[in-house]
């Protein structure tokens, strides 16, 4: 066989598919802002698969804590709240395409480290919660202390920070132990849950909510220890300092909010009525904060009446409003002694 | 112009301009997109490089055929986690054939309700995805698995509970060198003895034990001479320690339900593939070797399953490539793969994403490559010689 | 002499072993006393298994309820789950509003599926082709929207069957053309053309699908201009297309390999040029030889868009996965074990309706053959 005969077809088609793998048009991305602006769109990160967090309620819509500080940064860029696209994808792949800029804000329970906020395209914005890591055993185990864990076995997903902490901890303390490490938390649970492991390990927050979904909740305890520290917060790519400002502050309204006692239901009286000269910053009614982020000057009350404030929001998710009932630890004003504190707007 | 024109209608001057059209191409191509990728990473402000391999890598892995802790660097991981897949791979190959076989023959067997079974297992098993039925293997044992405090135990020496089965680990002495020149010794001479034996069959129609003999070599020489050495060899057996077995070497269940999962699974399509194999074999040789006095099993040794081969061997060669593909979503039942360890493990801490799947390809790539290769071999020892 | 006259006797009547139930069950079931018991052992598990299963499936089952308390029994099936949820396994995310525009591709995808399932005279082939081009468009239109009014939505939105759906068919829709690309190059005369188009081929078939998948929705933004516009999912639908394609060129090569030499030989000689031999001559033969392997492999396609969910997407096993994890959902395992279930249950229907189809176009040919 020899097929020496008009081949110029099939080269152009060969040729055509294999530059047709690439062309694409070109645009440098650089202006965030007018990107989102433009688009009337915020495209944001999350993953699902920690409850409380990000998940599809029954009329196939994403709601939780990370939805609605997507939500927020909608509404005060261009708002309204429900324009908005989320991304779900799994932690390490997650990390991965966020650094390629794939979207424009990642809202999902990053631990702020230095590793991944230096030399990897990303920054940090602010921590919007404070978490730590512990371990959920058995109550019929007998432990009482993590200190006693020597030569258990440890239940985990990969991607996080849960690994290194671990092995970090027990080096310190001089202790082996052995883990199993599973591509999502829900198969690591359900493996604890199956006596797999003689401990769960996550951050304290998923722990509490993860007990849920044991075959027997009552069975588990938390022990008391805390291993790390996890700063959680949102990311944005680097380099666009205009878009981190209006990013960061959006949330410290949030936490400003709960602090002035602004919340989603009073905030039109709060406009309207509010004598402190803070909450009249905040809400617009005085100074040009909005248009020195590039907003409107109702930024931040769009936000707010979209999302509540902090502890609304809270609530709504992780708190008393939703079946997982967690306690805010941390995770409350400064002024109550807690960690949340919002730079002043003045 | 004219002369031009008939120039161009030469073929062999034309293909070469396409050939070359084509090589040109591409290396454009390649320039053009290594530009793109030099210029996306500068504006993202990503740093490449392999410096990373030889930091340490901070997580344990279990299994580990080889030496491995915490402390090791992430190339050793790499390695660990590699030798993990391959092993993982190789036991699920050979299970799965044994079990596709049995699965061809209950096909073809008479029993009515067993070939329905063997239609009914096929079905189910190929028609639902591979991540599903390991997802379903992995809480199955785990449900059925004995307790720690209940363990099962075999004589004292070997336990088998929820975290695994846990056996005794031999420990070498001085001495054991000796023995393993021993297998490899008799390995050889029963290599020397097949081939002599075929040869002499060959020629003269004599069959020779050499089977049964080599089997019988390669057992029995090593156990004279580790009998001379007084046995070089003490073993470590497990015991319970705060939370469970220590010491020894242990199957854990991950392992266990992905051999599980991917056997059954793959099963079927070898168990297809030999049925239909077997099945394209004319069935006059059958009836032929009945003729001349063949038993059954001589049939089906020397006359069928030769020729069947020819029809199996491809489409088996391209099962197993893909079952050892398929060994990538291991990470999902947290068994410790080559991929968990590259995606889930070392690609988080690093962030050398670029870098880590580079080297995930060449590591696949490396593995289907030896499949292939060693398929290949096979099929030119096994090819009936035509005549 | 009186003749001695043999005795006449009446033909034996069958054998009692073989005649009527009996003998039907002597010979399937217990021919020998190995039969018999591996009949009885059989008998037993199927037993066991069907009354476990009955059980579990369906008399202790809860059928409706709206979160995890409504199923307090852990052995048995929680149907309530998928009762609760369907519309997000049907839909996934896509605005509930719209659901409609999704209905009429599930409605125009059955059309489809019945053009191809029966024959209908000399309308048969106008029929299918007609589907096979409007159904791509229209199902393009309606799904992702953004033209005649119709409101866009991001293929990010696309989840549950759907999803997979659209996965399945963009793969195998987009591998079939590369494929055959692939083929007729692999098969080419011209060397270098044939060694890049094997490479190729082999460096696809070689790696695991999983990491081909992570490559893309990771990396492909790097490595185009502009990349990090593109939705995530459809970097997922690029992998997929790609990878397959290999598969595919491999069917088709084998396809062109089964057509004899002198079929080749003969269009040459009466002057053919290399693309009239292909269109007219050895692709119609050939592309009919590859259907049973062209179908194996769309059903393996089919199930291995389940690996989606490894890295977060929401097709159908995925959105499984994140709706047990939902604050309503989120309890004991027998939650998921049913969900997982029914999830199975849905891919076999789907794999096992194909592999039937297939099974008949086979029977079909063989019949056309003789």
């Amino acid at each position: 066989m020899r097929f020496l005969n008009s081949k110029i077809g099939r080269l152009t088609v060969m040729s055509a598919a294999i530059a047709s793998l690439g062309i694409m048009a070109t645009a440098a991305k650089a202006d965030r802002l007018a990107d989102v602006k433009k688009a009337g769109i915020l495209h944001c990160g999350v993953v699902p698969g920690v409850p409380g967090y990000a998940f599809p309620n029954k009329a196939g819509k994403m709601v939780g804590f990370d939805v609605d500080l997507c939500r927020a940064i909608a509404a005060a860029v261009l708002g309204d709240a429900d324009k908005i696209k989320t991304t779900k994808m799994k932690l390490p792949v997650a990390f991965n395409a966020m650094k390629a800029g794939t979207v424009d804000v990642v809202t999902h329970r990053f631990t702020w480290t230095f590793a991944r906020d230096v030399g990897q395209g990303l920054d940090f914005t602010r921590v919007m919660v404070f978490d730590g890591q512990g371990f959920m055993v058995r109550k019929s185990l007998g432990v009482k202390s993590a200190k006693e864990l020597d030569g258990a076995t440890f239940c985990m997903s990969a991607g996080a920070t849960t690994q290194g902490n671990v092995s970090d901890y027990f080096r310190k303390n001089g202790m082996k132990f052995k883990q199993v490490t599973f591509g999502s938390m829900g198969e690591a649970q359900k493996a604890y849950d199956a006596k797999r492991c003689d401990a769960f390990c996550t951050d304290k927050f998923g722990l509490g909510a993860r007990r849920l979904a044991m075959t027997n909740p009552d069975e588990h305890m938390i022990l008391p220890e805390t291993i790390s520290n996890e700063p959680i917060s949102p990311m944005v790519g680097h380099g666009d300092q205009v878009w981190k400002d209006i990013v960061v502050w959006t949330f410290n309204a949030l936490i400003a909010a709960e602090e002035f006692g602004i919340t989603s239901k009073n905030v039109d009286k709060m406009r309207s009525s509010a004598k402190n000269p803070f909450v009249q910053r905040i809400l617009g009614t005085t100074g040009k904060f909005g248009a020195k982020i590039g907003l409107g000057k109702d930024w931040a009350y769009n936000a707010i009446k979209a999302v509540g404030n902090y502890g609304e929001m809270w609530e709504k998710h992780l708190g008393k409003d939703s079946r997982l009932n967690m306690p805010r630890g941390k995770n409350v004003l400064h002024t109550k002694g807690g960690l949340l504190i919002s730079p002043p707007f003045r | 112009m004219e002369n031009l024109l008939s120039f161009w209608r030469k073929g062999s001057v034309r293909s070469l301009t396409y050939q070359w059209g084509l090589v040109v191409v591409i290396i454009c191509g390649m320039f053009w997109v290594y530009d793109i990728a030099t210029t996306n990473m500068a504006r993202l402000g990503l740093k490449t490089g392999f410096d990373f391999l030889t930091d340490e890598a901070g997580f344990p892995i279990s299994p580990a055929l080889i030496d491995y802790s915490p402390r090791s660097t992430y190339i050793e991981a790499m390695i660990v986690t590699l030798l993990n897949t391959i092993f993982l791979s190789l036991i699920a190959i050979i299970l799965a054939t044994i079990l596709g076989f049995f699965i061809a023959m209950f096909k073809l067997s008479s029993n009515l309700l067993l070939r329905k079974f063997g239609n009914g297992y096929v079905e189910v098993f190929r028609n639902v995805p591979l991540l599903l039925q390991l997802f379903f293997w992995y809480f199955a044992a785990l449900k059925m698995l004995p307790m720690k405090r209940s363990s099962i135990s075999f004589f004292d020496v070997a336990f088998l509970n929820i975290e695994g089965f846990f056996i005794p680990l031999p420990i070498l002495e001085g001495g054991a060198e000796f023995v393993a020149w021993a297998v490899l010794i008799a390995t050889l001479i029963s290599a020397i003895i097949w081939a002599w034996a075929k040869h002499r069959q060959k020629n003269t129609g004599q069959p020779f034990p050499s089977l049964i003999l080599g089997a019988g070599l390669i057992i029995l020489l090593p156990l004279l001479v580790a009998w001379v050495l007084d046995f070089p060899v003490t073993w470590e057996v497990p015991k319970f320690g705060r939370f469970n077995f220590e010491g020894g070497t242990a199957l854990e269940p991950e392992f266990t339900a992905m051999v599980f999962g991917l056997t059954l699974y793959n099963a079927a399509f070898v168990g297809e593939i030999i049925r239909a194999g077997i099945q394209s074999v004319d069935k006059g040789q059958k009836e032929a070797a009945g003729s001349i006095g063949f038993t059954n099993m001589q049939t089906y040794s020397q006359v069928i399953v030769p020729q069947a081969m020819r029809f199996i061997i491809p489409p088996i060669t391209n099962q197993y490539l893909s079952l050892a593909k398929s060994t990538a979503l291991a990470g999902a039942i947290g068994y410790a793969d080559f991929f968990w360890a590259m995606d889930g493990a070392i690609a988080p801490q690093t962030g050398q994403v670029m870098e880590l799947q580079a080297i995930t390809l060449a590591g696949y790539l490396g593995i289907s490559l030896f499949i292939a290769m060693l398929m290949a071999i096979y099929n030119h020892m096994t090819r009936i010689p035509e005549r | 002499m009186e003749p001695i006259l043999a005795p006449f006797k009446m033909p034996q009547p069958a054998p009692y072993q073989s005649k009527g139930l009996l003998g039907w069950l002597r010979i399937n079931f217990f021919s020998s006393w190995f039969n018999s018991l591996i009949t009885l052992v059989l008998i037993y598990i199927i037993f066991n298994l069907a009354n476990f299963l009955i059980h579990w499936a369906f008399i202790n089952a809860v059928w409706f309820g709206d979160s995890a308390k409504s199923c307090p029994d852990i052995n048995a099936a929680c149907w309530a789950f998928v009762t609760d949820r369907w519309r997000l396994f049907v839909y996934g995310l896509y605005p509930s509003e719209l659901y409609w525009r999704v209905n009429i591709v599930y409605a125009l995808a059955a059309l489809t599926i019945i053009s191809f399932l029966y024959s209908y005279g000399r309308w048969t082939k106008y029929f299918r082709i007609t589907m096979i081009i409007i159904f791509p468009i229209t199902a393009y239109i309606f799904l992702v929207g953004d033209a005649f009014d119709l409101k866009y939505v991001a293929p990010e939105e696309f989840g549950g069957l759907l999803l997979t759906l659209v996965i399945a068919s963009i793969a195998i829709l987009g591998s079939i053309p590369l494929g055959l690309i692939l083929a007729l190059g692999r098969t080419s005369d011209l060397k270098v053309i044939s060694k890049v188009c094997t490479y190729f081929i082999e460096f696809w078939r070689g790696v695991p699908h999983i990491v081909i998948i992570v490559m893309f929705v990771a990396l492909l933004p790097i490595f185009i201009p502009d990349g990090a516009g593109i939705d995530v999912v459809v970097r997922a639908f690029i992998a997929f297309a790609a990878f397959n394609s290999a598969y595919m060129a491999e069917v088709f090569r084998g396809g062109l390999q089964s057509i004899p030499i002198g079929q080749f030989e003969a269009s040459r000689a009466i002057g053919m040029s290399y693309w009239k031999m292909m269109g007219y001559i050895i692709l119609p033969q050939a592309i009919r030889n590859s259907i049973p392997a062209l179908m194996n492999t769309c059903i393996m396609i089919f199930k291995e868009t389940t690996i989606v969910m490894l890295i977060g997407f929401s097709d159908l096993l995925g959105i499984i996965q994140i709706s047990l994890e939902s604050s309503d959902w989120i309890g004991p395992p027998h939650i998921f074990s049913s969900a997982y279930t029914f999830a199975a249950l849905i891919y076999f229907i789907f794999t096992f309706g194909m592999s039937k189809y297939s099974r008949r176009l086979e029977n079909r040919s063989n019949i056309e053959q003789q």
